[in-house]
């Protein structure tokens, strides 16, 4: 049964997805409930597993590589799966609240959110190079139509753009890959490491198109152009699983490959310092974006440009610390990011816009929504206790472990940072109204439990993170394949 | 590398180029896709007859019609109108420039790489006789990395149903009045056409185990002889998909799924058959999948949930 469990946690969500498609205008939430179960229940029996036994691997139709495509599970995997499975059941019972499954476009939120699922479960177990690009399409095809569902012109614009960009990291991805099934005649990742050590021109050119692809799908600067409008103007779920999840499927790719066959070519210093310096531009223009943003959403969308930076320090100090400090730091972002996203919904919501200058006096009659908000963000300025505190706090140990006290201080200018774009809203919110006369406006919509709950659990466990360290790390395990 | 070759890549640069810089959206498309059969031809050239079908009737017919639709969907005004770059001179100067070095770099690494004799290639070739399929494409597609096709099938489900979202709240007008349906030509066409097609397309498909061929090359075949009948108004689109359509639309992706779960406790592997049914468990896929492809390219084209027979 354990050696299944990989196959099931990719196809039972896709499965699920085909057959809320089947089902179509049928009876309401039920359906929908039955596939989140039948989604999360194999990722969780699968995390316990890898947790108990270790590494999980499967060879898809029995055929052992370099012939076929392998399966495996390893800390990481788990990991990812596991982020996934939680914040996609939290995200679904939000959008359950959400979405009315009578209505013709919320429908299709029920077929393509399962098929996401099964695809990132689907990448985070891959162990071949052409078949991570295959799941790393699956993702990005079934994340950009998930943007169109909020059915605006904005949004359709935002998608093409995501569209066109996203395709052009995989045009560039494939390439490489290409480039390294030419030179070693082999896709699975383990194999190909081996038979790529020696390195040399074409290797680097291979790990220097496969790295750029993922760095804009990763929407790192300078390729975020297409974020902040995506994620911006989607509905607060698919915000939320964009940010937490999808983009961070291709960082994982990219910590994966780094891990593995592109170790040699991305361990040279100068590429290792070339990346973090991506990450520092990252951390501090996401930040400053992030405080300029007239739009809630947006200042969410841009603080996720600057999250994703923390992740690419890891390059140049290529410890265990660093490596679980980059990881963890993923992980908790994820969760606080997909908290802060369905807050910024809920108010949205509840008051029909999300302009920071009009948000003055919300804060006393939204209480639950920005308490959720400010309790994510706690965690997405790194203070402690939380998730984000602990993942920056392993990350500063090895940037002063490696001497690189500069990058400490970006970490830290990033906290800061972070701090001014959520304090500057939450200030907002809770200034009080001038005169009475313009008073606090009662919401033109309430939000049922459905939606209100789901955010504030996320914005918890973003909290309760800070204290998960232990058994989430010793899940995470030693870097794989022995880098560093 | 003779002068056919040579006149041939030739070709291939010069229509890219005349492609992207023609000034008429509609003169670029009808480039794009004679491009597309230039490509076919050369792959062709270089033995890949599956990848030369798969161009054909993909790049450069799918594709084509595709383009061709979302052009007359722009309406008349736009018709002939130059395109307006919105890029500055010194960003286009600059993407330029990008893409020769990559295409430099990339000729320049293909140019250093070994011709590998120990890779999966030849390991393929070699296991050959073991798979229920002989046709060395089809068996890597169907069987040795049959995980991949399978997630690639699943791509078209999300591709459909991207297109009816992006669809709605950007225009509802194309569909009855349509100018190509009153000439004269188009039932002639579809009289001639319409069988052909399904009869190639068919064809394609059942020789995919045993020659160059397959769903995709036939599914796309198969889509074609559905947007002759659309443009000849024989075939109508409906606001929503009735459940016959909705489950061909996805009755490869079933089976295909079905079978790799259903028989994975006996095998012990996802998508291993065991030996006796493994030619007409591939063969059922195979047929399964072309209904789906043809059904989900079509429905790109009609751009709408739901189709409905017209007769006349």
């Amino acid at each position: 049964m354990t050696e299944m469990l990989p196959v099931l946690a990719v196809f039972l969500p896709l499965l699920a997805g085909v057959i809320l498609f089947l089902s179509g205008p049928g009876p309401g939430g039920l359906w929908a409930l039955g596939g989140i179960v039948l989604s999360a229940a194999p990722s969780l029996l699968l995390v316990r597993q890898v947790a108990v036994m270790g590494t999980i691997e499967h060879l898809m139709g029995g055929w052992s590589v370099p012939l076929g495509i392998r399966l495996m599970a390893d800390g990481l995997s788990a990991l990812m799966i596991l982020l996934t499975a939680v914040v996609g059941v939290l995200v679904s019972i939000h959008a359950l609240g959400l979405f009315d499954r009578r209505d013709a476009a919320s429908r299709q939120f029920w077929v393509l959110w399962p098929l996401l699922w099964g695809a990132l479960n689907a990448l985070f177990l891959s162990a071949d190079l052409f078949n991570a690009y295959v799941t790393l399409e699956l993702v990005t095809l079934a994340a950009i139509p998930l943007v169109l569902l909020a059915g605006s012109a904005r949004a359709v614009s935002a998608a093409l753009r995501y569209l066109i960009l996203a395709l052009f990291g995989s045009m560039l991805y494939l390439a490489g890959v290409a480039l390294i099934y030419g030179l070693t005649g082999v896709l699975d990742m383990q194999l190909a490491g081996e038979r790529l050590a020696g390195g040399g021109w074409v290797v680097n050119l291979a790990a220097a198109l496969m790295v750029t692809g993922l760095l804009v799908k990763a929407a790192i600067v300078p390729f975020h152009l297409w974020l902040p409008d995506a994620h911006g103007s989607a509905p607060a779920p698919v915000s939320a699983l964009l940010s937490a999840l999808v983009v961070k499927a291709a960082v994982y790719l990219l910590l994966r490959l780094w891990s593995g066959p592109l170790l040699e070519p991305l361990s040279q210093p100068s590429v290792a310092w070339l990346l973090a310096g991506l990450g520092v531009a990252a951390i501090l223009y996401g930040s400053v974006q992030a405080l300029r943003q007239p739009r809630l959403k947006l200042v969410v969308a841009y603080s996720t440009v600057a999250q994703l930076g923390y992740m690419l320090l890891l390059f140049p100090m290529a410890g265990l610390l660093a490596w679980q400090g980059v990881i963890y730091h993923g992980v908790a972002h994820g969760v606080a990011k997909a908290a802060l996203f369905l807050a910024a919904g809920n108010i949205l919501y509840q008051i029909g816009h999300d302009r920071i200058v009009d948000l003055r006096g919300s804060g006393t009659v939204l209480a639950v929504s920005f308490g959720t908000f400010a309790i994510a963000g706690i965690s997405i300025m790194g203070l402690p206790p939380s998730g984000g505190f602990l993942g920056k706090w392993l990350l500063l140990q090895a940037t002063l472990g490696a001497g690189a006290w500069w990058l400490a201080l970006v970490i830290l200018a990033g906290g800061l940072l972070a701090a001014g774009y959520v304090f500057r809203v939450l200030r907002a919110a809770f200034q009080l109204p001038d005169s009475d006369a313009e008073g606090m406006e009662p919401p033109v919509r309430h939000i049922g439990p459905l939606m209100r709950w789901p955010a504030l659990v996320l914005a918890l466990l973003g909290i309760a993170l800070g204290f998960a360290g232990e058994p989430l790390l010793a899940l995470l395990g030693d870097m794989p394949g022995g880098a560093g | 590398m003779n002068l056919f070759d040579a006149l041939t890549a030739l070709l291939l640069v010069l229509l890219a180029w005349r492609c992207l810089i023609v000034p008429d959206l509609f003169r670029s498309i009808v480039l794009f896709v004679v491009f597309g059969l230039l490509l076919a031809l050369t792959w062709a050239r270089l033995d890949a007859p599956d990848l030369a079908l798969a161009e054909a009737a993909i790049g450069a017919g799918v594709l084509g019609v595709l383009l061709l639709g979302t052009w007359r969907a722009l309406g008349s005004p736009r018709r002939g109108e130059t395109p307006s770059s919105s890029l500055p001179a010194g960003l286009r100067v600059l993407s330029a420039a990008g893409s020769a070095v990559l295409a430099g770099a990339l000729a320049y690494g293909l140019h250093l790489l070994p011709g590998t004799g120990d890779g999966a290639g030849t390991l393929a070739l070699e296991t050959l006789p073991l798979p229920a399929t002989g046709q060395p494409v089809t068996a890597v597609l169907l069987d040795f990395r049959s995980y991949d096709t399978l997630l690639e099938t699943a791509v078209l489900l999300m591709a459909v149903v991207g297109t009816w979202l992006a669809r709605s709240p950007l225009l509802d007008a194309l569909s009855s009045e349509d100018a190509t349906a009153h000439t004269p030509v188009m039932p002639v066409l579809m009289r001639l056409f319409a069988p052909v097609l399904l009869v190639t397309g068919a064809y394609l498909v059942w020789a995919g185990a045993y020659t160059p061929g397959g769903a995709f090359q036939g599914g796309a075949v198969l889509a074609a002889a559905g947007v002759l009948l659309a443009l000849g108004r024989r075939l109508g689109t409906a606001p929503d998909a009735g459940w016959l359509l909705r489950l061909l639309l996805v009755l490869g992706v079933l089976v295909f799924i079905g079978a790799g779960l259903l028989l994975m406790p006996a095998q012990n592997a996802f998508m291993a058959y065991p030996e006796r049914w493994a030619g007409l468990i591939m063969h059922l896929v195979e047929y399964t999948l072309a209904v789906s492809i043809a059904l989900s390219l079509l429905l790109l084209f009609t751009g709408r949930p739901g189709l409905r027979g017209i007769s006349g």
